[in-house]
């Protein structure tokens, strides 16, 4: 990468309070950076330590949460802020959209009122330009007659709609950042295609830089730059796109795409991967995925291997790299 | 006659103001024993309430379900018709499907109680545990003690309790993570095979149904639009409907590519459009789509389409032929 980036995480880790007074770390060293007009993956399972990464760049963690390590972002490290600070970055700077558009929309306020709400508090726009604005949102959303739908209903849109007209929301104060965490998971996949190709759009036109969030592998093949696989909380394969998703090199990342139904010939076979993610407070000795790792060797039960670069722009966590000369 | 046959099935809800939305509009599916039959479409296409209509959740407002030769009554207060109990249901979601307060065994035995009072021997628990791949040791505890996979193997389980000769599944694995769901979707495909039971796999994910079903149905704005061998209609969908859906599923192959979007919604199913139901979506509609309705005809071998632009290419393919 060039110029330095819109944001650079270096070894984030967060530690939330236990239920018996202990701390668990959801996340641990985890180093990542989003370019200006990039669109980074995160994937992984439920409980990998996805979200709470994302939320933590919005400074949103469970009460009792604690960050350490740095966020830079434009220069400024968003782990020190306080909750005043943060609260400037958060919708302006950086935005997020969810899975379920109905948890960002109101259902009794009409669009209007949601799409202007942020404008007039983050940047004390009048009633009339914030009007403006909004139409000029949910057209470049696509939203057929943006004029009508403003005195509208989230319930009066479709699936697919509402989830654009949360991006419009999430666009309003011209972030730089747009958090994504499983945008198109509800949706059917033709609509889904749709919201892709929206994203997509976003980046171009705006220059807008996005981090996906989502644990389909088809879709993260389709938008993003660059990928990172998260299991137990730490980065287990980063690199670029075609390479991470065509020639994974961590088992982890090769048992996920396997459990993917694919064109092998006529025979179709589904390899699931199997086994469930360790609990954050129970990991196991040694690398975390070893007991569900088909390659696992004596080795992997003793020491838990870090984050290394095994090629350009390309890093794993695996002591014994068993897929490194079919990647290669 | 198949296991379980459905003709000209209509389901029909009071929708605002008297009006009458059809969510089935006319269905035809055969199950077979021994036989996976899927039924694919967007949310809303009414793929689920022909699921709940064919086991008698939902009744039906016009048309015939027979399963194994016989008529298929309604659901009411009275005990279910002893031939109706070897058809089960298995749900999305295995945390609203299992009750919380209640131990895996009791959960099981208790689908295993519909056959006894038939007059036929329950699968025992422990058979069921076992069949779905978990220890016949786990019937003392409870559904929140397990992860989303095996809550739905243990939903499974209860099925087979009641030795189902037909399981209808509505979206069985599309609330678990991907690799949960190939576990699932490998074992109903070898319970299938072992037990010699038919399934009729309700899905919105056409990459998964492909992988495991047979026969693939497509369903749109209560029609079925297309039906095949799952291979022939993914290698070759003849229905634009079904080329639009496989064309919008993303391919996890790293290479970057946007999938095809298909603009515009379901409409409603209250007013559906005149003619072809789909023609205000189909990039490939004529005049004739506007206003005459097509029918589902068979045009090749175990191929069957609703679509005036596929059945004139085909007779063309065929004229060419000769």
């Amino acid at each position: 990468m060039s110029a330095a980036p819109l944001v650079a995480i270096d070894t984030l880790t967060i530690s939330l309070p236990s239920a018996d007074g202990q701390r668990l770390f959801p996340v641990r060293e985890v180093s990542l950076e989003i370019g200006r007009g990039d669109i980074v993956g995160l994937a992984g399972e439920s409980g990998s330590g996805k979200t709470i990464t994302a939320l933590s760049l919005l400074g949103l963690l469970p009460p009792g949460g604690r960050m350490s390590g740095r966020i830079d972002f434009e220069g400024r490290d968003l782990v020190g802020l306080g909750p005043a600070e943060i609260s400037a970055v958060r919708g302006r700077d950086i935005a997020m959209v969810f899975q379920d558009p109905m948890t960002a929309l109101h259902p009794m306020l009409s669009i209007e009122r949601q799409l202007t709400e942020h404008l007039r508090h983050h940047r004390g726009v009048d009633a009339k330009a914030a009007r403006e604005r909004a139409i000029e949102l949910l057209e470049l959303v696509r939203i057929p007659d943006a004029a009508t739908a403003l005195r509208r209903y989230p319930h009066q849109f479709s699936g697919g709609m509402r989830q654009r007209i949360a991006i419009a929301m999430a666009l309003c104060c011209g972030p730089k950042l747009l958090i994504a965490d499983e945008p198109t998971t509800a949706l059917d996949v033709t609509v889904q295609a749709g919201i892709l190709r929206l994203l997509q759009r976003l980046r171009t036109e705006l220059g807008l830089s996005v981090l996906l969030i989502t644990h389909d592998m088809g879709v993260m093949s389709a938008l993003t730059d660059r990928v990172a696989v998260m299991y137990a909380g730490r980065i287990v394969e980063q690199g670029m796109r075609g390479d991470v998703l065509g020639r994974p090199r961590h088992p982890y990342t090769y048992g996920l795409l396997g459990a993917l139904p694919h064109d092998r010939g006529e025979e179709m076979v589904l390899r699931p991967l199997e086994g469930t993610p360790p609990a954050i407070g129970a990991l196991p000795q040694g690398c975390p995925f070893h007991p569900r790792c088909q390659f696992a060797q004596p080795v992997c039960r003793t020491a838990e291997p870090a984050l290394r670069t095994v090629a350009p722009g390309r890093a794993i966590a695996c002591t014994i790299d068993p897929l490194g000369e079919m990647a290669a | 006659m198949s296991l379980l046959s459905i003709r000209n099935l209509e389901v029909s809800y009071a929708g605002h103001a008297g009006t009458t939305v059809r969510a089935v509009a006319g269905a035809d599916i055969d199950v077979e024993a021994g036989q996976i039959v899927a039924l694919v479409g967007e949310s809303g296409c009414g793929k689920s309430s022909l699921g709940k209509a064919a086991v008698g959740l939902v009744p039906a407002s016009g048309g015939t379900i027979t399963f194994a030769g016989a008529p298929l009554t309604p659901l009411r207060r009275g005990a279910r018709p002893k031939a109706e109990r070897k058809l089960q249901m298995v749900f999305q979601d295995p945390f609203s499907s299992l009750n919380p307060r209640r131990r895996v065994g009791e959960l099981i035995a208790e689908g295993g109680q519909v056959a006894t009072e038939a007059g036929d021997t329950a699968m025992s628990v422990g058979e069921c545990l076992e069949r779905v791949g978990l220890s016949a040791a786990f019937a003392d505890r409870y559904p929140h003690q397990f992860s989303g996979g095996q809550r739905q193997r243990i939903a499974i389980a209860r099925a087979l309790a009641a030795r189902p000769r037909c399981i209808v599944a509505d979206e069985p694995i599309s609330a678990l993570d991907a690799s949960a769901q190939a576990a699932i979707a490998n074992l109903l495909v070898t319970l299938v095979r072992e037990l010699d039971m038919g399934l009729l796999f309700i899905s919105h994910d056409l990459a998964i149904v492909r992988t495991i079903a047979d026969v693939t149905t497509v369903m749109y704005l209560g029609k079925i639009v297309e039906s095949g061998p799952s291979a022939s209609v993914w290698r070759d969908p003849l229905h634009p409907y079904t080329r639009s859906l496989i064309g919008a599923i993303p391919r996890p192959d790293g290479l970057g590519m946007l999938p095809a979007d298909l603009p515009g919604d379901v409409p409603n199913p209250a007013r559906p459009p005149a003619g072809c139901r789909f023609h205000p979506r189909c990039p490939t509609a004529i005049a004739e789509c506007r206003t005459v309705e097509p029918l589902r005809e068979r045009l090749r071998p175990e191929r069957s389409v609703a679509c005036h632009v596929a059945a004139a290419m085909e007779q063309r393919v065929r004229a060419d032929a000769y």
